[in-house]
């Protein structure tokens, strides 16, 4: 099949089995957690966490975390929003910030050129060099990679990211 | 015997709005293959598109609130959102998601890649890897402009709207970068067995969606959770 500027593949209609996945899967995440459990065992935590001090602060420490931010270079930068670098999702089954951000790397997501708006190359996808990578904790909790040594932690201000609190 | 106009794109969203979600589910067979497409041009993989298609749609749920209909249509806010989730968060946020997930897990009881399939996608495949390899080497503001007048198929005129520029500084910007892409393209391969999708002013085939606006009030934020 021949390629030219002219010639993008065709429009396709995604597959009906496919649409149906899609939509029974979105149903699930569209509708609202039930908040009232929630609200109890949130009361319980905060019960729990002012009653007991350090041991409360902890367990916040100690709580599940949504989101990575995979930095590109050693920063003062926490704002999600701003930080130089791009944002993967926490993966529970691979709890490991570091491995998770070094996809990232591998894919080129944090390459110069794609951090100032240029398109990532599908086919270099795995391909790309890992820095020296180690992880923090943001005063926000979320965790954060910086391609650097093990005293970046230390430098920021920041605390080491504890693989046991997962 | 009358039968009832498929309700305007304004009508259903108000009820998406509203947290209606069959509303919603007619938003989604409306647009889900336009959406499907545009992933696909933009980040080469169906099996990739497929799964941005389902990351789309919940951030456009989640952003409900915040569409914008243009010209009676939400197709132009619907591909603002997939640009944004294709151009910045790429596989490594949805890969790992647990909306795909489940996506897969149903997926993997009724789906089969029939030979044929596998060759249509296979082929395809590597025939937009090289375009988009040529495209990465394109001036950032011609990759927005291929972007949006080619994997999106929007009109020069929308392009300019979208991009905050003249719409004849959009039209010098896509025949320079159109010219350059085709040099490149045809440096790899002669393009006397190409079968067009989209004519020289780069606008959409006739089987293509029709084009939209995507309008520059469009401002997305990263995907987070509600």
């Amino acid at each position: 099949m021949s390629v030219s500027f002219d010639s993008l593949p065709a429009p396709r209609a995604l597959p009906p089995a496919t649409g149906a996945a899609i939509k029974r899967a979105l149903r699930q995440e569209m509708r609202p957690r039930r908040r009232p459990s929630w609200r109890l065992v949130a009361g319980g935590v905060v019960v729990a966490g002012l009653a007991t001090g350090a041991a409360g602060y902890l367990a916040f420490r100690s709580a599940p975390l949504e989101k990575i931010q995979c930095y590109s270079e050693e920063s003062t930068n926490f704002d999600r929003d701003t930080f130089r670098g791009t944002t993967v999702a926490f993966d529970s089954n691979r709890p490991d910030p570091v491995t998770q951000c070094s996809r990232a790397w591998q894919d080129g997501l944090l390459s110069p050129a794609v951090l100032d708006g240029g398109a990532p190359d599908p086919t270099r996808f795995g391909t790309f060099p890992v820095p020296e990578l180690h992880a923090c904790v943001l005063p926000n909790g979320v965790a954060a990679v910086f391609p650097a040594d093990a005293g970046v932690c230390a430098r920021l201000g920041l605390s080491g990211y504890r693989a046991d609190a997962q | 015997v009358s039968v009832d106009p498929a309700p305007a794109d304004a009508v259903l969203w108000a009820r998406v709005r509203a947290g209606d979600e069959q509303a919603f589910e007619q938003i989604f067979d409306r647009y889900s293959g336009r959406i499907y497409t545009f992933c696909f041009r933009s980040v080469g993989s169906w099996d990739q598109a497929q799964d941005l298609v389902s990351v789309v749609f919940l951030h456009a749920w989640r952003r409900r609130a915040h569409a914008e209909i243009v010209h009676d249509s939400i197709g132009a806010w619907l591909l603002g959102v997939a640009e944004h989730c294709c151009r910045n968060h790429r596989r490594s946020l949805w890969r790992s998601s647990r909306l795909v997930g489940r996506v897969h897990e149903q997926l993997a009881e009724v789906q089969h890649d029939f030979a044929d399939e596998v060759a249509l996608k296979v082929d395809t495949e590597a025939q937009m890897a090289r375009v988009l390899a040529e495209v990465s080497r394109l001036r950032r503001h011609e990759q927005e402009i291929i972007r949006l007048c080619l994997f999106g198929e929007l009109s020069v005129e929308d392009a300019a709207s979208t991009l905050g520029i003249a719409v004849g500084t959009a039209k010098s910007r896509l025949s320079r970068a159109r010219g350059r892409l085709k040099t490149a393209l045809e440096a790899v391969e002669p393009p006397d067995r190409a079968s067009p999708a989209a004519d020289q002013s780069g606008r959409p085939s006739p089987s293509a969606p029709s084009p939209s606006t995507l309008t520059r009030a469009f401002r997305p934020k990263p995907l987070e959770e509600p």
